[in-house]
C-alpha cells in the first residue's frame, strides 16, 4: 500500500497517542535478506508492513482560519496602533494650533483692552470735550423733600 | 587534523567570550556606573524645558478702569553662528526694528548662540522681521506692562521695570500677587525640536497673578491733579499734594502729586518726580494742626466751644514771643471763633491749660509720630518729639503746628477722624485688601463740636477759609500756612499752605487735603483753599453726593474785624508775626 503524502507516521504527529494493547501490536517477523539485504535476482520481496492501521492527523480548515484569525488579528492591532499614532500626531498639531491661536488672540484683546483704556483716557476725554465745546455745568440743583432739611443753598441766601 | 580544529574551536571560543565579556564591561559601565551622567546627557538631548510666564495682574480703578496692564510685543533675536551675511542681515533688520545698522553687526559678530537685537518692539515690527525668514533670527513674544493713562495715579501705581517686577509703588507694594506663579512644561522633542506626540510631556501650569483694584477714582484723580497743576501755577509753588478720601472707609480716591513723571517713560524722569509727595514728605502742619489741640482741650473739659477768653495779639512764653498772623486789638472771643480766626495766642492759651501730657497723647492717639496702616514703600513715620524732651516753648510751637512734622497722609487722618464722629479709620487703597482698621480718637460730641466750630472757618466772614465754601454745601476744614525747616536744619526757609476740610459737613462723606509747597502768597486760605473748593465740588457732583444735614453753628456773633482780607496785608502781617496762618 503506498503512503499518502498528507500521512504521517504516527510517532511524529502530535496530540494524545492512543494506548495500545497486546492485540493492537504489530507482531515481529524475521525478513528474509534482514535490514540492507537485497533480493536474490527474479525475486522480489514481499511489501513491508509498517502498521496494520497507521496513525495520522490532518490539518484542516478549523487550523487554517485560527491562524488567519491570529493574523488577522495582529494586523488589525497594529494597524490601529499605526492609526491612533497619526490620530495623535494630528491632534498634537491641532492642539499647538489651537494653542497658538488662543494666545494670539488673548495678545490681541489685552492690546485693544489697552487702546480701550488709552481712548478712554480723561485726559483724552477732556480733550475731546474741549474740542467738542463742552464745558462742566456751571452749578448743580437738588431737590429735597419737604421734610428734609434745608440745602446748603439756602442756607448762603439766608446769610 | 582533529587538533588544529579543537584550537580553531578554542581560538574562537575564547574570542566571543572576551568580546562578550568587554561588552557586558562596558554596558555595566554605561548602564550603570555612568547612569545618572547619560541619563542627563539624553534627557538634554531629548528634553525641553520651557518657561511659562504667568500673566501680570492688572490694576484697575475702583469702577474697573485699567490703570495698569500687560500686553505682548515682539523680541527679535539672533543666533549668530546661523548668520551667513552679516552686513546684509544688519541693513535688512536695521529700518525695521530702528537699531543702529553698526550696533546690530556688532552684535551678530559675536561669538555667542543667542543675541537679542531688539526687545519689547510693536508686534507689527516682530512680523516684518518674520516674513523676511532669514536663517538664524528669530522673534518670540514678550510681555510689557503699559499705563493707559499715562501719568495718571502714577504715584499710587508706581512702575514695573523692563523685566516686568514691580519696583515701586503699589506695582512694588503688591508685586508678589500681581505677579503670579511661572509654570514650566518639559516635553521630548525630535531632532527639528518638535514636541514628539507620544513623548513624555510634563508641566505645572503657570498661576495669573491677581488684578488690584484700587480705591482710586479715576475721574476724581484726574481733576485733582488737574485743579493741582492749575493752582501751583497760578501761585507759583514749587509742587504740591491732593488727596481725596472717604472719612467712613478709609478709601482714598484721589492722591495727585507734582511734580510727577509717566511710567511708561521712567528714564526721562528724575527720582524727586517719582516721589509720592503726600505719603513721603514729611512738613510742619501749622495752623490745621490746631484741630488736634481743640480736640484734647474740648474732649478734656478744658474749655467749650461758646466758652469766652481775652485774646491779645502776641503772648510771651519764656523767651520766646508768639505773634498772631496779624496785628489786632485785644478781642474777647468765644474758643469757636478763636479757631475760625485761628488765632495762634488764643490756641496757646488752651494748650497751656491742656498740659503736654494730654497733648502729645492726642498727638499720638491721631496716628502722628507712625506711618499709616497702607504700608506704602518709603511712607513717612513723621516726627513728634517726646513730652520729656520738650523745651519751655514746645508746648505752644506744636499747638501750633510746629515743632512737629507729618506726612499729608497723617494730617488728612486727622481730619477724617473728625469727619467719622471720632473713629479714625485706617486709610486703604486697595478695595480687595480687607476692612479698614478703626479705633475710635473722641467722642462723637467733641467730633460734632469740632464740625460746627470747622464750618465757621469757611463760612464766617472773617473765616480763614472762605476760598474754601462751596455753593449749597456745608464745608468744614482748616487753613494752614507754616514755615518750612531748611533741609541742613538751620532755621526756616519758605512756607507750605494748605486746607484741609470735609462736607458735607453735617454728614461728611469726603475729606480733602491740599498741601502746597511754596506757593505765592504763602496762604493756605489764599492758595490751597480753591484748589480745594473745586476738587471737593466735582468730588461731590461726580459721587451724587447732595448738600444733606445741615449742622447747627457754635460761638457767638463776631466783633467788628480789624484787619484786612487781602493777601498782601496778611502777607505783611505774617512776615511781621513770624509764625503766620
Amino acid at each position: 500500500m503506498a503512503m499518502s503524502s498528507r500521512q504521517v507516521p504516527a510517532r511524529h504527529a502530535p496530540g494524545r497517542r492512543a494506548p495500545r494493547t497486546a492485540n493492537d501490536r504489530p507482531r515481529l517477523r524475521v525478513i528474509p535478506g534482514g535490514a540492507g539485504a537485497s533480493a536474490p535476482a527474479g525475486q522480489t520481496l514481499p511489501a513491508r508492513r509498517v502498521a496494520s492501521k497507521p496513525l495520522s492527523i490532518r490539518i484542516g480548515r478549523p487550523t487554517i482560519a485560527f491562524a488567519a484569525a491570529v493574523v488577522a488579528t495582529i494586523a488589525t492591532f497594529v494597524f490601529g496602533l499605526v492609526l491612533l499614532n497619526i490620530y495623535l500626531a494630528q491632534s498634537s498639531f491641532t492642539l499647538a494650533d489651537v494653542q497658538s491661536r488662543a494666545q494670539q488672540e488673548e495678545a490681541k484683546y489685552r492690546r485693544m483692552r489697552f487702546e480701550v483704556a488709552r481712548a478712554e483716557s480723561p485726559e483724552r476725554v477732556a480733550e475731546a470735550a474741549a474740542q467738542l465745546g463742552l464745558v462742566p455745568p456751571a452749578e448743580q440743583q437738588y431737590l429735597t423733600e419737604p421734610e428734609a432739611h434745608s440745602s446748603g443753598k439756602q442756607l448762603l441766601a439766608e446769610k | 587534523m582533529r587538533a588544529r580544529s579543537a584550537v580553531r574551536l578554542i581560538s574562537v571560543l575564547v574570542a566571543f567570550w572576551l568580546s562578550l565579556g568587554v561588552m557586558t564591561g562596558r554596558l555595566f559601565w554605561l548602564q550603570v556606573m555612568g547612569k545618572e551622567r547619560f541619563t542627563a546627557l539624553a534627557a538634554v538631548q531629548r528634553e525641553r524645558k520651557a518657561v511659562l510666564p504667568a500673566p501680570r495682574g492688572s490694576i484697575i480703578d475702583r469702577n474697573g478702569a485699567d490703570l495698569a496692564i500687560s500686553i505682548e510685543m515682539s523680541t527679535i533675536h539672533a543666533n549668530p553662528r546661523f548668520i551667513a551675511d552679516v552686513s546684509a542681515t544688519a541693513s535688512l533688520l536695521s529700518p525695521i526694528i530702528g537699531v543702529d545698522q553698526t550696533t546690530i553687526e556688532e552684535k551678530l559678530r559675536r561669538d555667542s548662540g543667542f543675541v537679542y537685537l531688539a526687545r519689547k518692539i510693536e508686534p507689527a515690527l516682530g512680523v516684518k522681521v518674520k516674513a523676511l525668514q532669514i536663517p538664524g533670527i528669530g522673534v518670540v513674544a514678550e510681555s510689557k506692562r503699559v499705563y493707559p493713562s499715562g501719568q495718571l495715579a502714577s504715584h499710587v501705581v508706581g512702575f514695573a521695570g523692563f523685566e516686568n517686577a514691580g519696583l515701586a509703588g503699589l506695582e512694588g507694594r503688591y508685586d508678589k500677587p500681581l505677579a503670579g506663579q511661572a509654570g514650566y512644561r518639559l516635553s521630548e522633542i525630535d531632532t527639528q525640536g518638535r514636541p514628539i506626540p507620544a513623548g513624555k510631556s510634563l508641566g505645572r501650569r503657570p498661576v495669573a497673578g491677581s488684578d488690584l483694584r484700587l480705591t482710586i477714582d479715576k475721574q476724581i484723580q484726574f481733576v485733582a491733579e488737574m485743579e493741582l497743576a492749575k493752582g501751583i501755577q497760578a501761585w507759583g509753588a514749587k509742587g504740591g499734594t491732593v488727596i481725596v478720601a472717604n472719612p467712613k472707609t478709609g478709601e482714598i480716591l484721589a492722591m495727585a502729586n507734582l511734580p510727577t513723571f509717566d511710567p511708561n517713560d521712567v528714564k526721562s524722569s528724575t527720582a524727586a518726580d517719582r516721589r509720592n509727595r503726600g505719603l513721603i514728605d514729611i512738613y510742619e502742619p501749622g495752623s490745621a494742626n490746631k484741630v488736634i489741640t481743640a480736640a484734647a482741650a474740648l474732649e478734656s473739659g478744658t474749655i467749650r466751644p461758646t466758652d469766652t477768653m481775652r485774646v491779645t495779639d502776641n503772648l510771651k512764653i519764656g523767651t520766646t514771643v508768639f505773634n498772631d498772623a496779624h496785628s489786632h486789638p485785644v478781642w474777647d472771643i468765644t474758643f469757636a471763633e478763636v479757631m475760625q480766626r485761628s488765632s495762634n495766642v488764643g490756641v496757646i492759651k488752651v494748650a497751656q491749660q491742656v498740659g503736654k501730657e494730654r497733648l502729645y497723647e492726642y498727638l499720638t492717639k491721631f496716628g502722628y509720630g507712625k506711618p499709616t496702616a497702607l504700608g506704602f514703600p518709603g511712607e513717612g513715620a513723621g516726627i513728634v518729639p517726646k513730652p520729656n524732651t520738650w523745651s519751655s516753648s514746645s508746648l505752644p510751637t506744636i499747638a501750633i503746628g510746629q515743632g512737629v512734622a507729618v506726612t499729608a497722609m497723617q494730617i488728612m487722618q486727622v481730619y477724617g477722624t473728625v469727619a467719622n464722629g471720632g473713629v479714625a479709620v485706617a486709610p486703604r487703597l486697595v478695595l480687595n485688601d480687607g476692612a479698614s482698621q478703626t479705633h475710635r480718637v473722641i467722642s462723637p460730641t467733641t467730633a460734632r463740636q469740632l464740625a460746627e466750630i470747622l464750618i465757621g472757618v469757611t463760612e464766617d466772614k472773617y473765616g480763614s477759609g472762605r476760598a474754601a465754601a462751596i455753593e449749597g454745601y456745608q464745608v468744614a476744614g482748616k487753613t494752614g500756612t507754616a514755615q518750612k525747616p531748611r533741609t541742613d536744619a538751620a532755621g526756616y526757609s519758605g512756607y507750605i499752605g494748605s486746607f484741609i476740610g470735609f462736607a458735607p459737613a453735617g454728614d461728611p462723606k469726603l475729606v480733602v487735603g491740599v498741601i502746597l509747597d511754596e506757593p505765592t502768597p504763602i496762604w493756605g486760605g489764599v492758595t490751597a483753599a480753591p484748589i480745594f473748593r473745586e476738587v471737593m465740588k466735582f468730588a461731590l457732583r461726580r459721587l451724587g453726593i447732595g448738600p444733606g444735614l445741615v449742622l447747627p453753628r457754635e460761638g457767638t456773633p463776631l466783633p467788628t474785624p480789624d484787619r484786612s482780607g487781602d493777601a498782601a496785608n496778611l502777607k505783611d502781617a505774617a512776615v511781621r508775626s513770624g509764625v503766620p496762618d
